[in-house]
């Protein structure tokens, strides 16, 4: 009896405290992450995890609209920019919004612009920060919120470079960091910035918290508590959502999972488009060894025969169902360069079949593998085991060019050796999966010749392609027909069987209203949502449960 | 004595001088890069890797780099982390003891109170009705796949019955300021589940071998003179039998005591259990070859620390070893 007594007594006292009223759609949300968050601040390379929460805790000059556009001076949103306008062909004045404010009260100034620009220049930063501001020669304040940007050359990306990568930090705070210490530095562990929430805490290896600013100068955000948990195995992550741990899980593809959550009233599934796109990269030099050419895969006849071979819609549908679509290249489903009446053509296997015969590929000893000259049609894919899309497709891949006469060994490899042989070239066919920037001049990176010393790692070369992007990069003519000649020059090449695009299928609770997600950084409209009236729950009244 | 525990001491000292050569050799020729996947499906440039590898040494000779490390080790430093930069693993390794102590240290309470009483029960009472049903049940037990089991734990305690929290060390809204009570319950609703897990393995061997130990003791003359001694039973069974028939549960102990500390990789990944297991795990599929470094020295020091222990633990409870 005593002892029930002191059972319920500590129970009794482990009830916490009345919360604080809170208006009716105020709230709390959890999202479960996969990566942890440890430097969510500018001027360093932003993994997915940091640039999440760099994205609720600093704003940009503006930000891309719906439109995706990166040409020009249209399709922005103002951010801590009010206005801005071209001067010349080498300049552009921003108006800083006179609203804005820093989470310790100071306005936002242009001063802090500037330093910002200052610091990406210095030594010791990381070289994917200094590249993409290369073209800005100086940026220098002018009066109490003007900010002149100039560049060294006039190209059509000049409004979209110097409002991606000039993400102004405190001048203030960090004047007196040296550019390569700031990772390491105090300020990084509890970054303060001028977005809609400032940084609470975070306990390493579990959770970052961060706290609705009040005086954010575009409106209160209604969700006053917003906590990325981390979980990195998967199963962990979907539990935590389905127990209601969490309310928000990013990427529940593919579909069985979905399943999962829609059997789950109190979840939703949200899908928008993404930048990311999956593609089966052909290697045009032999394994391993990038002096010669690949023995099979050089010959574009057995490419394009793989390519019109295989039924992708078959395997997207069966993969992914509804949340992703075939690429017209190596394009994702927001890039503004596709060609929105490319459409993907039927699967051919007769064709194939016979494009490979004409080839001099037939099955001479009656084994089920094409050969010529003595070398049967063995290729060797290799793919990452933890990506559960990929290594189903694989699976299909390899059945449905069986039927063609094509041996397709599957090679499932752990993440980082899959990436290490990726860099070696010690494969036939790798199962490549990219999150592109929204600009397309990051195409140079994996394929033009000059991409082959990093990431062109399938050796594609065709210097028709390299001079394109570098007409559509630093051109003055529109360069959207420029970048859909590359497309078009790369399905005619055939470097890759263009796979998939993939729309980001995301979990959220029902009780949710206003969601709304920008595909550049996911979580960024977070301050936008609300809990619809009377759908509150215990940890939106500011209770744990 | 003295001589010999200091004979003890010198050997897991070359124990480990010798683990840190080799898992060094092993970590550099296990394939992977482990910069490979540090900006996701992010391309890197070739600067960029190359700033990468500077940042962490990983252009110096093999011979400097391992220097390096062994430098580190012995003061008990270990670098910083690859894949958390700028977190430095010893306050990583630091902060997530706790969890591994406390899950490792309720499993092995439950296995050496639960776990050994029911053995010696089993033994007393052999034959019985009560001693078929534990056996059935603990090679059950002991056959199942602590991963396999926590997932249908969760999904019928959790996911199911709303019971217990499917994951975590405590939830994600509790109040920083929450008071220590408030914390101890929290606690142990998202310890249940792990806990049960591991121990449903691990004390069915501890049943196993204490019920064999024990059975083997309980033939011997002395237990027999005991009773006719006039001793009540409680008193041969507990004081005098039991003791005698500590030896192998002694051993396992000393195997268990590395499992204290570095965790279960698989029971903590999936019930996100915020421990040293899983950070390994997480240090492995990422070749973070600091982190993973400072895991395994870690676990290497607790299993020749566990030799040490189990090998001090004979000299307590067997005389014959002392005399010998």
């Amino acid at each position: 009896m005593r002892i029930a007594g002191l059972v319920l007594l500590l129970i009794a006292s482990a009830t916490p405290a009345g919360a604080q009223p809170r208006a009716p759609d105020t709230g709390t949300i959890v999202i479960v992450v996969g990566q942890e968050a440890t430097t969510p601040i500018p001027t360093i390379p932003a993994t997915k995890a940091n640039g999440d929460i760099m994205s609720l805790l600093f704003l940009k000059l503006a930000r891309l609209d719906g439109s995706r556009g990166t040409v020009g001076d249209r399709g922005y949103t103002p951010e801590l920019a009010v206005r801005w306008s071209r001067r010349d062909s080498l300049t552009i004045a921003f108006e800083l919004d006179p609203r804005a404010r820093w989470h310790d009260g100071r306005p936002v100034l242009p001063r802090d612009v500037v330093h910002t620009f200052a610091r990406v220049r210095q030594p010791g930063v990381d070289p994917q920060v200094r590249l993409l501001a290369r073209h800005i020669a100086s940026v220098t304040a002018e009066g109490d919120r003007g900010v002149v940007v100039r560049f060294t050359l006039s190209y059509p990306e000049q409004y979209y470079d110097a409002i991606e990568n000039l993400v102004p930090l405190p001048s203030h705070l960090v004047d007196t960091i040296p550019a390569n210490r700031i990772a390491s530095s105090a300020f990084a562990q509890a970054p303060l910035g001028n977005g809609p929430y400032r940084w609470v805490r975070r306990e390493p290896g579990r959770q970052v918290e961060l706290a609705a600013d009040p005086n954010f100068f575009l409106g209160r955000p209604k969700l006053e508590r917003v906590i990325f948990l981390l979980a990195r195995d998967y199963e962990a992550q979907i539990n935590l959502l389905l127990d209601g741990t969490a309310d928000a899980l990013e990427n529940v593809n593919p579909p069985a999972r979905i399943a999962r959550v829609n059997a789950r009233p109190s979840y939703r599934v949200v899908a928008g488009p993404s930048y990311g796109v999956g593609y089966l990269l052909f290697n045009f030099k032999a394994y391993g060894d990038s002096t010669q050419p690949h023995p099979i895969l050089a010959d574009p006849a057995v490419r394009t025969a793989i390519i019109t071979g295989l039924d992708r819609s078959l395997i997207l549908r069966s993969t992914l169902g509804p949340y992703g679509s075939i690429p017209e290249g190596p394009v994702a489903q927001l890039h503004w360069i596709r060609d929105p009446g490319w459409s993907a053509p039927k699967a051919d296997p007769v064709g194939a079949a016979a494009r490979l015969r004409q080839a001099g590929w037939i099955d001479s000893n009656g084994d089920g593998i094409l050969d010529r000259n003595g070398v049967p049609l063995i290729l060797r894919l290799n793919y990452p085991g933890t990506n559960a899309v990929r290594a189903t497709m694989a699976a299909q891949v390899q059945e449905q060019l069986r039927h063609l006469g094509v041996r397709i060994e599957l090679v499932r490899l752990d993440g980082p050796v899959w990436l290490a042989r990726r860099e070696t070239g010690e494969f036939d066919l790798d199962f490549s999966q990219a999150v592109m920037t929204p600009s397309p001049t990051g195409l140079v990176q994996s394929w033009s010749c000059g991409g082959m010393s990093g990431s062109n790692v399938g050796r594609y070369c065709n210097p028709r392609i390299d001079s394109l992007l570098l007409a559509a990069a630093l051109g003055r003519t529109d360069p959207g027909p420029l970048y859909r000649e590359v497309l078009r020059q790369i399905r005619v090449d055939a470097p890759a069987v263009f796979l998939f695009t993939v729309s980001n299928a995301t979990a959220v609770h029902t009780r949710f209203q206003n969601v709304q997600f920008r595909p550049e950084a996911w979580w960024s409209l977070l301050w936008k949502w609300s809990v619809r009236p009377g759908a509150q729950i215990a940890r939106d009244r500011g209770v744990s449960r | 004595m003295s001589r010999w525990i200091l004979r003890r001491l010198l050997q897991g000292v070359i124990t480990l001088a010798v683990v840190m050569v080799l898992l060094f050799l092993l970590m550099r020729l296990t394939p992977g890069d482990p910069l490979g996947g540090i900006a996701g499906d992010r391309l890197m440039s070739p600067e960029e890797m190359q700033l990468l590898r500077a940042r962490y040494g990983l252009d110096q000779p093999i011979l400097q780099q391992f220097m390096t490390f062994a430098r580190g080790a012995v003061q008990g430093d270990f670098g910083t982390s690859i894949h958390r930069y700028p977190d430095r693993v010893g306050p990583l390794i630091r902060d997530r003891l706790p969890a591994s102590i406390l899950l490792g240290g309720t499993v092995l309470l439950l296995n050496f109170t639960i776990g050994i009483g029911l053995g010696v029960l089993q033994a007393v009472h052999r034959g019985s009705r009560f001693d078929r049903w534990l056996t059935r049940i603990s090679l059950a037990a002991w056959a199942l796949p602590s991963f396999w089991l926590g997932l249908v734990l969760i999904a019928v305690f959790s996911l199911t019955l709303g019971l217990f929290p499917a994951g975590q060390m405590q939830d994600p809204l509790l109040p920083a300021d929450a008071g220590p009570l408030t914390r101890l319950v929290d606690l142990l609703h998202h310890l249940a589940l792990p806990a049960l897990t591991l121990s449903a393995v691990s004390l069915a061997a501890g049943m196993r071998f204490q019920r064999t130990a024990m059975l083997e003791v309980l033939r011997l003359d002395f237990v027999r003179a005991a009773r006719a001694r006039g001793l009540p039973e409680r008193r041969v069974i507990w004081v005098h039998a039991w003791r005698n028939a500590l030896s192998p549960v002694v051993t396992l102990l000393g195997l268990w005591l590395p499992m204290l500390v570095a965790g279960s990789i698989y029971v903590e990944s999936i019930f996100n259990w915020p421990g040293l297991g899983s950070l390994a795990a997480e240090a492995i599929s990422g070749r973070d070859y600091p982190l993973l470094l400072g895991t395994a020295m870690l676990t290497s020091v607790l299993v020749v620390a566990g030799g040490v222990i189990a090998d001090l633990g004979y000299l307590l409870v067997d005389p014959r070893v002392r005399d010998s």
